[in-house]
């Protein structure tokens, strides 16, 4: 609707007013979309998914309640397909005393490869009773199987994959921090060949340092992390090489900041070969470790633009992600906030960063729900990045429905040419209105149909699996990026032409909120028929020959000092 | 637009016909009730009840509007705006209402037209031509925001009392051109807007437009902190709103916005009407306290706070000022008292151990000049200090004086890893490097400090301390030349 047209409506109605009676006149204005198809559809019944992350909630407002949880897509038993693992909350009194004794626990479901999936917590040993946050998977042990480091609240913990069965090997690691973990994510930060973990901290927090707060709408609610007064320090874990690590904050330079981390990206943003770090902080400034190339990382953000948005307001920072948005060959910076607090999406220009969510369009869009999974990617396989963003209040809003205060609908906005994001109608991209209190949501193609499928962990309802449904998808390459040991080369990027555009997509795993992601770069070509010029830089500097790949194929691509092949997965 | 700007006059003319007054509808009620609680639904519900009963009535209309805009209530705040205005069109303070209510709601184009009937009535209000700029740029449109910028400096330039610094009108012009790729042009703007104001959003704002302009050291220069304190701009109207906040919460809220403008007698009134329902409530005490603070009265200050920590001495927050109060007023062991209970109540309060840390170095005398047993004392206050920065320590100024404490307790390989990892951000303070040069020095390697307090002085040319190191070594080479 255009401008003038409310100012019609009751110029009309007052001109009738002077003879007549009229109806209450209107002068609400109102923006329209035009419906389209519904992109995805919720097949959790179905599947037999039917995890519920339980807050504990009785009558206290305790914060962790309304913080967790994450999920992780990843292949636990290499038999080609995502499987499905949730953080569990539960009773957070009995698990601060006694673990053990928390009946909730964290769940892993196997994927049969028909959208079924079935529990194999007990025969996996992968349930972890601990109050659970959010979760990253990565080979720390070089075994060949992904192993799952789980953020608690309390002492996190390490689980070993040894052919699809899990231990609990969090001593022997050395990595059991004991704060309350949040997001986390495993990167070769020495480039030594294997996987070192970041892994961030919201608060100091005990339940008797727990405090009261109160609603602006009225009555007692969840606090905010200000009132804490106790940001936490993150922890930074070097890996020994064999799966056991040091905690080498200090050393690497991280004690030189704190926060009320909750999301972490690693990428390196100023091609310098390094790894960089970013850090979503809520209501403090995030922070930004720029790698100084000897094992040590500064805090930079302030100075590169990117600690606070364009208003100078630090936001509510939850999840976050990373990706090429504009196509210049570098990696910019999405951070998503608190209702009321748009999306920052920064654009990376070398040294600093420019704050350009305006022109993007996602500030109406975004700010009047809390964002906490989000995932830049390409839905509709149209060769746009898309964004999805999975939705639920900390605090009671008047704006939410139904019978759960914190209850928000998720939001899907599809890519344009112009480099603007519009809401997808039906908003959320599903067909009926799904109004949850979401957290972490993991990103994957869970029946390898070449369409991104959603999975987002719900806070005492169950967890969604949003089934891509898109009609008309476009086509599209998937390429396993694997390095010389042929685990997911986290840290490469791969490069092509797609029509008139050069893209660059990152190998990743950890971004979103909590969670953990598929790793297999995935890229739609539209109407476009191959991938052409394509390149994968390795972390190590070097870069494949360039390739052409073809449409609606599995790629993999070893690294092979410039010798590589890149192999098609017969469909 | 024309017709938007029209309207009111449109509507006023109307109005003044001998029709009868429309039916506006029932006022609105929340649209979630199960959400509202405490003092927020029950000013609700008697504003309703008042409308009921004068259901003509605009100002009963926009003071329910009020209420709904001020906690949280944006959908319900704009329909009963919209019938306030409709009963009483000319009123530009419902429409600029209506406008922020519709913004609020995601409606901007209408937000937009009520902020340009506002001005229509109202055209001498700049607020009413910054903030829809703000929104404008928020929506990715600085070329539509720039207009309404550059027509509010007009406005305030024209005005018998204009603003002193004319901020709002200089930031959005700032935004618009940083938005609009244009940094050189906004770094003038700036710039003049820092000799009239100190703001560190400004700086925040002019280290970006040097950086994208070229000229990173003079970003660096500007050694911008950081802080979650937004901007706010001034808008005389803008208290209705704040003064429409219900709940303890938002009744805090309110408070803290007096007290942080120094409105100190609205704020004791608000603090006194608060009380009456709150009278047990020690966040209260608090404010009562800062603004004794801030009145300058010590006594009352220490003793409001001594108040709230008998009421709840488990409060870490409540120890923790008191000691600091304590502190500003020389009672120093009574103050490292309280801070030790707040450390009790809170184990994890960073803040409480640091101020524990910074008691013991005032207490034995290291913030004077070196005395014999500064090692001793220097490790006394290093236990609290080491553990606050265990649990972490943001500020830069907190890690410095943690370097110097390292370098007093001859902790040398610590105070060199804090002190080099302050200098390497850009917005370290120059002290840093004198710091560190005599942290070499101290372990021998004069080489190492030289180089450092040289590396120091390229950067701040004339810090005292940092002269007087090279002027050391130079008087040490007998006046040869330093490397």
């Amino acid at each position: 609707m255009n401008g003038t047209a409310p100012t019609l409506t009751i110029l009309t109605l007052f001109l009738c007013g002077c003879g007549d009676s009229p109806a209450a006149p209107s002068i609400a204005s109102s923006n329209t979309s035009v419906p389209t198809k519904p992109w995805l559809l919720d097949v959790a019944t179905q599947t037999g998914v039917d995890f519920v992350w339980q807050s504990g909630h009785n009558t206290e407002f305790l914060m962790p309640e309304i913080v967790g949880g994450g999920v992780a897509l990843f292949d636990y038993d290499a038999d080609g397909d995502l499987d499905v693992y949730f953080v569990q909350g539960g009773d957070l009194a009995t698990s601060w005393t006694d673990p053990r004794s928390n009946t909730a626990r964290n769940a892993l479901y196997r994927n049969n490869g028909d959208w079924t999936f079935t529990d194999v917590t007990d025969i996996t040993q992968a349930g972890d009773s601990r109050y659970g946050m959010g979760i990253a998977v990565g080979d720390t042990d070089g075994d060949g199987d992904p192993d799952l480091y789980i953020t608690n609240v309390g002492r996190n913990t390490m689980l070993r994959n040894d052919n699809g069965v899990f231990t609990d090997i969090t001593d022997e690691s050395g990595t059991g921090d004991s704060g309350w973990g949040a997001s986390a994510a495993f990167f070769d930060a020495d480039l030594d060949g294997d996987l070192d973990l970041y892994t961030t901290n919201y608060l100091n927090w005990t339940p008797t340092t727990e405090i009261t707060c109160f609603s602006s709408l009225g009555g007692e609610d969840y606090c905010s992390p200000r009132n804490y007064l106790s940001p936490a320090k993150d922890v930074f874990y070097r890996n020994r090489g064999d799966g056991t690590f040091d905690n080498a904050t200090v050393d690497a330079g991280f004690d030189a900041a704190n926060g009320t981390g909750l999301g972490v990206v690693v990428t390196d943003w100023n091609a310098d070969g390094h790894p960089d770090i970013f850090v979503a902080n809520d209501g403090m400034a995030d922070l930004l470790w720029m790698a100084n190339g000897d094992g040590t990382w500064t805090e930079s953000g302030m100075q590169r633009g990117c600690a606070l948005d364009d208003e100078g307001i630090a936001k509510a920072g939850m999840g976050v992600d990373s990706t090429d948005i504009d196509n210049d060959g570098d990696m910019d910076l999405i951070v998503c906030n608190l209702t009321g607090e748009s999306d920052s999406i920064f654009r990376n220009d070398g040294d600093y960063f420019v704050d350009i969510t305006g022109r993007t369009g996602v500030r109406a869009s975004t700010r009047h729900a809390t964002r906490f999974g989000i995932g830049l990617v390409d839905v509709n396989n149209d060769g746009l990045l898309d964004l999805y963003e999975a939705n639920g209040a900390v605090t009671r809003e008047s704006a939410t429905a139904g019978d759960d205060p914190y209850a928000q609908q998720n939001a899907l906005l599809a890519g344009t040419p112009n480099g603007r994001f519009t809401p997808v109608s039906p908003r959320g991209g599903t067909a009926d209105a799904i109004t949850l209190t979401s957290r972490g949501a993991a990103f994957g193609d869970l029946d390898g149909d070449g369409g991104l499928d959603i999975v987002v962990i719900n806070r005492d309802e169950p967890a969604s699996v949003y089934r891509n449904i898109v009609p008309s998808r476009g086509n599209w390459v998937r390429i396993e990026v694997l390095d010389s040991t042929g685990r997911p080369a986290i840290g490469a990027t791969v490069h092509g032409q797609l029509g008139e555009r050069t893209i660059m997509r990152p190998v990743r795993r950890a971004y979103s909120y909590m969670a953990s992601n598929e790793p297999t770069v995935h890229i739609g070509l539209g109407d476009e028929t191959e991938l052409d010029q394509f390149v994968v830089r390795w972390p190590d500097g070097t870069q494949s020959k360039p390739m052409k790949l073809s449409p609606n194929r599995v790629w993999t691509i070893r690294h092979a000092l410039g010798n590589e092949e890149a192999t098609a997965t017969a469909l | 637009m024309i017709q938007a700007r029209l309207l009111p006059l449109l509507l006023i003319l109307l109005h003044s016909c001998d029709a009868p007054t429309p039916d506006v509808g029932p006022p609105p009620s929340p649209l979630h009730p199960m959400v509202f609680d405490g003092e927020v639904i029950e000013s609700i519900s008697t504003q309703i009840d008042s409308i009921l009963a004068a259901p003509n009535d605009a100002e009963l209309r926009r003071s329910l509007g009020l209420l709904y805009l001020a906690n949280g209530g944006p959908a319900e705040a704009t329909t009963a705006l919209e019938q306030a205005i409709i009963l009483d069109p000319a009123d530009p303070r419902s429409w600029c209402f209506l406008g922020m209510a519709r913004e609020q709601s995601g409606d901007l184009n209408g937000a937009i037209i009520a902020m340009a009937n506002a001005r229509e009535l109202a055209p001498s209000h700049t607020p009413l031509y910054w903030r829809p700029g703000f929104w404008l740029i928020e929506e990715g449109r600085p070329e539509a925001a720039m207009p309404l910028f550059q027509q509010a400096a007009a406005e305030d330039a024209r005005s018998i009392r204009p603003s002193p610094d004319g901020a709002a009108h200089r930031i959005g012009r700032a935004r618009c051109l940083l938005d609009l790729d244009r940094p050189a042009e906004a770094i003038p703007i700036l710039e003049e807007l820092r000799g009239l104001v100190t703001h560190y959003y400004a700086d925040y704002l002019l280290g970006q437009a040097y950086r994208r302009s070229g000229r990173s050291e003079d970003a660096a220069q500007l050694r911008i902190g950081a802080t979650s304190d937004p901007p706010s701009f001034p808008d005389p109207w803008a208290d209705a709103i704040s003064a429409s906040k219900r709940g303890l919460d938002g009744r805090l809220a309110r408070i803290d916005e007096l007290l942080d403008v120094n409105r100190l007698r609205d704020a004791a009134n608000a603090i006194t009407q608060a009380r009456e329902t709150w009278p047990k409530e020690v966040n209260l005490l608090h404010r009562l306290a800062r603004l004794y603070s801030l009145q300058g009265n010590s006594t009352a200050w220490v003793r409001v706070l001594k108040q709230a920590a008998r009421m709840d001495p488990d409060n870490a927050a409540t120890q923790h000022n008191l000691s600091i109060a304590l502190t500003r007023s020389g009672e120093l062991n009574e103050a490292l008292n309280h801070a030790h209970l707040a450390v009790s109540a809170n184990p994890n309060m960073a803040e409480a151990w640091m101020q524990i840390g910074r008691l013991i170095i005032r207490l034995r005398g290291l913030d004077g000049a070196p005395g014999e047993d500064d090692k001793a004392a220097a490790d006394a206050a290093l236990v609290p200090i080491d553990h606050a920065f265990e649990l972490g320590i943001q500020t830069p100024g907190e890690h410095l004086m943690y370097g110097h404490l390292l370098l007093r307790a001859n902790r040398l390989a610590d105070a060199q890893r804090v002190l080099q990892r302050l200098i390497e951000r850009g917005d370290a303070d120059p002290q840093a490097w004198s710091i560190l040069s005599e942290t070499w020095s101290a372990s021998g390697d004069h080489q190492q400090a030289l180089r450092t307090a040289i590396d120091g002085l390229n950067r701040f040319p004339s810090q005292p301390d940092l002269v007087r190191i090279v002027d050391r070594y130079r008087r040490a080479t007998g006046g040869a030349p330093l490397p």
